[in-house]
C-alpha cells in the first residue's frame, strides 16, 4: 500500500510504499529523550521503500546527536519531525515518523516502546541494516 | 505550585515554568498530532525564557491567532500560545487565554505516565474552517471583536460560520443581544461605523464607536 505524510506546512513530504496492510504498521515510540520531547513514533519495514519531497531544501533540517550516526529530518518552518535517515556502507536506511501520516487512524496501529540506550554504535548500525527501510530517496522538487 | 526546568533537546532553547500539573491537554488537530505534545496551560509571568527570543522560531497556520514556538535546531516545542476560543467555547462563556501552553514534554522531572489526560478535540475545529471560505474580508469562524459604544456599554461581535452573533457586555456579564443585527456579510473593519449607523442618537457630537479588540 501506499502511504503518504507531511509536516504540518507541507515542506516536507513522505511517500511510503508499504508491502502489507494496515495491520501489518507496527510503530516502535522510542524512550530516548528526543523522540519523547517530538513524541515521535516510527516505523520501518525492510521491504518498504520511502521518498521523501523537499520543496525548499533550505527549510530542511538535518539534526544529529549521540552517536552522530542518523539524521533527523526536521522542517525548520513548522519544526515536525517527519524521519530518521542513516547512511551505512554508502546506503541510505530510514525510519519514518508515523505521526505525520496522511489519512490513517495510527493510534489504532500497534504499538511497542523501546530503548536503545545500552546499544553500541555497531550493533545500532546493524540493527538499522536489518530493520529499517533500504530503499529511500531524499528529493529535491525545487530543482 | 512546583518550579520545573524544562528545555528543547539541543539546549538552544531553555525555560523554567512555575506550575500545579495536575493534568496534560492532548489535542488531535493537524500540528498537536504531529507534534504529540502534552500541553499545560500557565498564565504569561508562570513562565520565564532563560535563552534569547530570537533563538526560537514561530508557526503560524490557519486563523493565525496561535503561536508555535520551536527551536530551529533540533525542532521541538517547548511552549505556544493557544489560538482564541472557538465559537462555541465563547459561548460557554470561555475566555480568551492570555498566557502560555508549555508542553510538559520538555520539562525535568516529570513522569509522562501518570498525568490526567485532558482530550481536547482540536479537528472538529478545522473540520469547520471551509465555512471561513463563505466568511467576508478574511473572517474565521470565532473570530471575536468588542466595541465601546460611545462609554455607554459595550458589545460583543462574535463570527459564526455564517453570521456575526452580537452580545452585550455588563461588567462580569455577556448576554446574546438579538435586537442588535449586523449583515452577514459585512467586514469586520465596517463594523464599527454600521454600529455608529445603528446607535448615532445615543452619541454625542464628535463621539464614535470605538474598536477595543
Amino acid at each position: 500500500m501506499r502511504i503518504s505524510g507531511r509536516c504540518h506546512c507541507g515542506n516536507l513530504k513522505l511517500v511510503l510504499e508499504w508491502p502489507g496492510e494496515l495491520s501489518s504498521i507496527g510503530v516502535r515510540a522510542c524512550g530516548c529523550d528526543f523522540c519523547t520531547k517530538h513524541a515521535a513514533s516510527w516505523t520501518s519495514h525492510r521491504d518498504a521503500r520511502l521518498t521523501v519531497h523537499v520543496a525548499q531544501p533550505g527549510l530542511l533540517a538535518k539534526y544529529r546527536f549521540g552517536t552522530g550516526t542518523a539524521d533527523f529530518l526536521v522542517c525548520a518552518r513548522c519544526g515536525v519531525v517527519v524521519a530518521a535517515a542513516s547512511l551505512i556502507d554508502d546506503r541510505m536506511y530510514a525510519v519514518v515518523n508515523v505521526n505525520t501520516f496522511e489519512d490513517i487512524d495510527v493510534t489504532a496501529l500497534e504499538r511497542a516502546v523501546t530503548h536503545f540506550d545500552g546499544e553500541g554504535t555497531g550493533e545500532r548500525l546493524d540493527r538499522r541494516k536489518r530493520n529499517w527501510i533500504p530503499d529511500v530517496r531524499i528529493l529535491h522538487d525545487q530543482a | 505550585m512546583t518550579t520545573y526546568r524544562g528545555s528543547c533537546h539541543c539546549g538552544r532553547v531553555r525555560f523554567e515554568v512555575d506550575a500545579e500539573l495536575d493534568h496534560v491537554r492532548v489535542c488531535d488537530c493537524s500540528i498537536c498530532r504531529r507534534r504529540g505534545a502534552l500541553n499545560h496551560r500557565v498564565s504569561k509571568e508562570q513562565l520565564r525564557l532563560l535563552t534569547p527570543w530570537e533563538d526560537l522560531v514561530l508557526y503560524q497556520w490557519g486563523s493565525h491567532t496561535a503561536k508555535d514556538f520551536f527551536c530551529p535546531v533540533c525542532g521541538i516545542l517547548p511552549f505556544r500560545r493557544p489560538s482564541d476560543p472557538t465559537l462555541q467555547e465563547r459561548r460557554d462563556g470561555i475566555e480568551p487565554f492570555d498566557g502560555w501552553a508549555v508542553n510538559v514534554r520538555c520539562l525535568e522531572g516529570v513522569d509522562l505516565d501518570t498525568l490526567p489526560i485532558r482530550r481536547i478535540h482540536g479537528s472538529h475545529i478545522q473540520v469547520a474552517a471551509p465555512a471561513a471560505a463563505a466568511c467576508p474580508d478574511g473572517a474565521i469562524p470565532g473570530d471575536v471583536l468588542r466595541f465601546d459604544v460611545y462609554g455607554r456599554f459595550r458589545l460583543e461581535v462574535v463570527r459564526d460560520a455564517d453570521a456575526w452573533e452580537v452580545y452585550q457586555l455588563g461588567t462580569g456579564t455577556r448576554a446574546r443581544d438579538v435586537s442588535v443585527l449586523i449583515p452577514s456579510e459585512l467586514p469586520a473593519d465596517e463594523i464599527a461605523s454600521y454600529l455608529d449607523d445603528l446607535f448615532h442618537e445615543l452619541g454625542g457630537p464628535g463621539q464614535s464607536v470605538r474598536r477595543i479588540l
